[in-house]
């Protein structure tokens, strides 16, 4: 059809970043490997508020050490966060850059050999940590680093080979280099426990390395996933074009420049280089949301539904921990503001909007295995019961952060317990819709399965 | 979106106009409830709901006639088999729930809403709005942009012609 004399098109300004249906079918990878991750967020989602819950007594006053408020957070932040950007990965970088990888080692795929380490090894390191017992922390943090460097070996390679959505391999990998220092700092903190080497003067202070894992792992590693993969899943809900590549690299850089000056700065202590990083990094996201908010304004739907309200929330969050965190570095004595700050980033920013895109990842990539399998799909609004489960984790998600977040502010313990609890009722809500998802995936593969039987 | 073919731009205003009627139309099933038939007398639900089969008619027969036959044997020379075989299977699923659609309408014109009319006109128009949506968006998501590269500019005024008459 095309003229060889015609001119080449010009490329157009504002890609639309979900050209992603192009062949996808053929590049959704095994059903079985998103989906573990998935279920696996899901359940380590119920353990985290009710580690929350078991260690309430200790949330408000939260200074550092192993037991259940470590565990929590880590339940939540290796549990649900990393885990459901790992399965998220592993599949929409494959169908968006439209580079089908399928790495082996022997007869071992190397996207489920990082969830055969990653996934045990969190449950062990949760447990370590809720036990304070460091030998179990050391076996199941290296576990846990194996499997990160399997995603790291695939997820680069897709980076390194693909010549579209530029933006977000650069948040990618951004992504990947604060994942490397992040895993090596919870290593050596995890080694500190037993050894004790941080006290050392060539060393920065636990404390202080502390906050500089936090800052890597919230705003570094999970922090860019979500900032990058905002610029291919927003436009792709709303049906918008993709935000202007030069404003985005605007918002990157400013978020990078933040970045590379608060994690030394908090090694060494520096509250006024931390405050600089923290207005810096202000205006990064600022930027970001404004871009956010035009993609919104632009698209061709305005009604989004229930993800979308858990994802605008999420975004009054985003740049509120920022605040929180510069509050907590010049005052750190004042209304427990260190817990809050890791509360907000963590279950405010992080969970929310994770939450409000997982509702909308699960049920589109269902429909599109389906499709593959020549099987109708149910509509994707009766898929994971969501009239009841999704409707319930928002009202429960909301009211917990409320609840924990006050709590936090007066030291009312039992505030902590309530948001505790309602928040656990809340994440079995989202479990059930999980599995309610997953049930329909796995019954579609049996059926094709009993259908191509002799 | 920015479009180099007249084509794709017509048929994304195309989608933009179906996408803001099916989003009204959700807005109002909601607001309005399945249990509790609205008043025969409502004017802008009349015409709402007069509005919504127009664009579903002329969707299922201009539209997705247009599409099978002029467009999806281009995009097919391209090797995109595979995602021709989803929207090719939406248009079958959408088609019969349009029609419904529209013979619903129609008879609650003269009959005005029994609350069974009512609730099966709820369920047909939200499940309709949802299927349409979501295919309008895959075909802003991969087949448009593909059509854009394929379409060679000598063709685009002749495909446009088509499809007006089509409509």
């Amino acid at each position: 059809m095309n003229d060889p004399g015609a001119p080449d098109p010009v490329p157009r300004q504002h890609a639309f970043p979900g050209e992603i249906l192009m062949g996808a079918q053929s590049r959704l990878i095994p059903y079985h490997i998103p989906l573990r991750f998935f279920i696996s967020a899901a359940l380590f989602h119920v353990a985290a508020w009710l580690l929350l819950v078991a260690g309430y007594t200790d949330v408000a006053g939260y200074s550092g050490g192993p037991g259940f408020v470590l565990a929590a957070l880590h339940a939540l932040t290796l549990g649900v966060l990393a885990m459901t950007a790992m399965g998220a990965a592993y599949q929409l970088l494959n169908v968006a850059t439209g580079i089908s990888i399928s790495m082996a080692i022997g007869r071992f795929d190397v996207s489920s050999l990082s969830s055969w380490f990653y996934i045990p090894g969190t449950v062990l390191l949760v447990a370590g940590m809720a036990e304070g017992n460091n030998a179990v922390m050391l076996l199941s943090g290296a576990m846990v680093v194996t499997g990160m460097v399997a995603f790291a070996v695939v997820v680069g390679t897709i980076f390194h080979r693909a010549v579209t959505l530029k933006i977000t391999l650069r948040h990618g990998w951004a992504a990947l280099i604060c994942m490397v220092l992040l895993a090596s700092a919870g290593l050596a903190l995890i080694s500190d426990l037993e050894l004790g080497f941080l006290s050392a003067a060539a060393f920065p202070d636990h404390a202080d390395l502390a906050i500089g894992h936090a800052i890597l792992g919230g705003f570094g590693f999970m922090g860019l996933f979500v900032l990058g993969f905002s610029y291919i899943l927003v436009p792709m809900f709303a049906l918008s074009s993709a935000p202007n590549d030069r404003h985005s690299k605007v918002s990157l850089n400013l978020v990078l420049v933040a970045l590379a000056i608060a994690v030394p700065s908090a090694l060494a202590g520096n509250v006024l280089a931390m405050s600089l990083a923290g207005v810096i990094g202000l205006a990064g996201v600022t930027v970001h949301l404004m871009l956010m908010c035009r993609v919104l304004r632009d698209g061709m739907k305005k009604r989004l539904g229930l993800s979308f309200v858990m994802v605008r929330s999420a975004w009054v969050a985003l740049p509120l921990t920022i605040i929180t965190g510069e509050l907590a570095a010049v005052a750190p004595e004042d209304f427990n503001l260190p817990s809050l700050f890791v509360f907000i980033l963590i279950f405010g920013w992080l969970l929310t909007f994770l939450t409000g895109m997982l509702q909308r990842i699960l049920p589109f990539l269902t429909s599109m295995h389906a499709h593959k399998l020549g099987q109708r799909a149910p509509r994707l609004s009766e898929m994971g019961h969501q009239k009841v489960t999704l409707k319930l984790h928002a009202a429960c998600h909301g009211s917990a952060l409320v609840l924990v977040s006050a709590g936090i502010v007066t030291n009312e313990d039992t505030m902590v317990l309530a948001g505790g609890l309602v928040g656990s009722l809340g994440a079995a809500a989202f479990l059930w819709f999980t599995l309610g998802v997953g049930k329909l995936v796995v019954g579609f593969h049996a059926k094709d399965t009993l259908a191509k039987q002799p | 979106m920015d479009y180099l073919r007249a084509i794709c731009r017509t048929l994304h205003e195309d989608h933009m106009a179906t996408v803001r009627v099916l989003e009204n139309l959700e807005t109002v099933l909601s607001r309005i409830g399945r249990k509790t038939p609205p008043p025969p007398q409502a004017p802008d639900l009349a015409r709402l709901l007069n509005d919504v089969t127009a664009v579903m008619q002329s969707e299922i027969t201009g539209h997705f006639a247009f599409e099978e036959e002029h467009l999806f044997p281009l995009v097919e020379e391209e090797g995109e088999s595979g995602m021709l075989a989803i929207l090719r299977d939406e248009h079958a699923t959408i088609r019969p729930l349009a029609q419904r659609m529209t013979e619903a309408v129609k008879a609650s014109r003269d009959d005005g809403f029994s609350p069974d009319d009512w609730a099966g006109i709820y369920d047909l128009g939200l499940e309709l709005a949802e299927r349409e949506t979501f295919h309008i968006q895959k075909e802003e998501m991969g087949f448009l942009p593909l059509l854009d590269q394929i379409v060679d500019p000598d063709d685009d005024g002749a495909l446009s012609m088509a499809f007006a008459e089509a409509r």
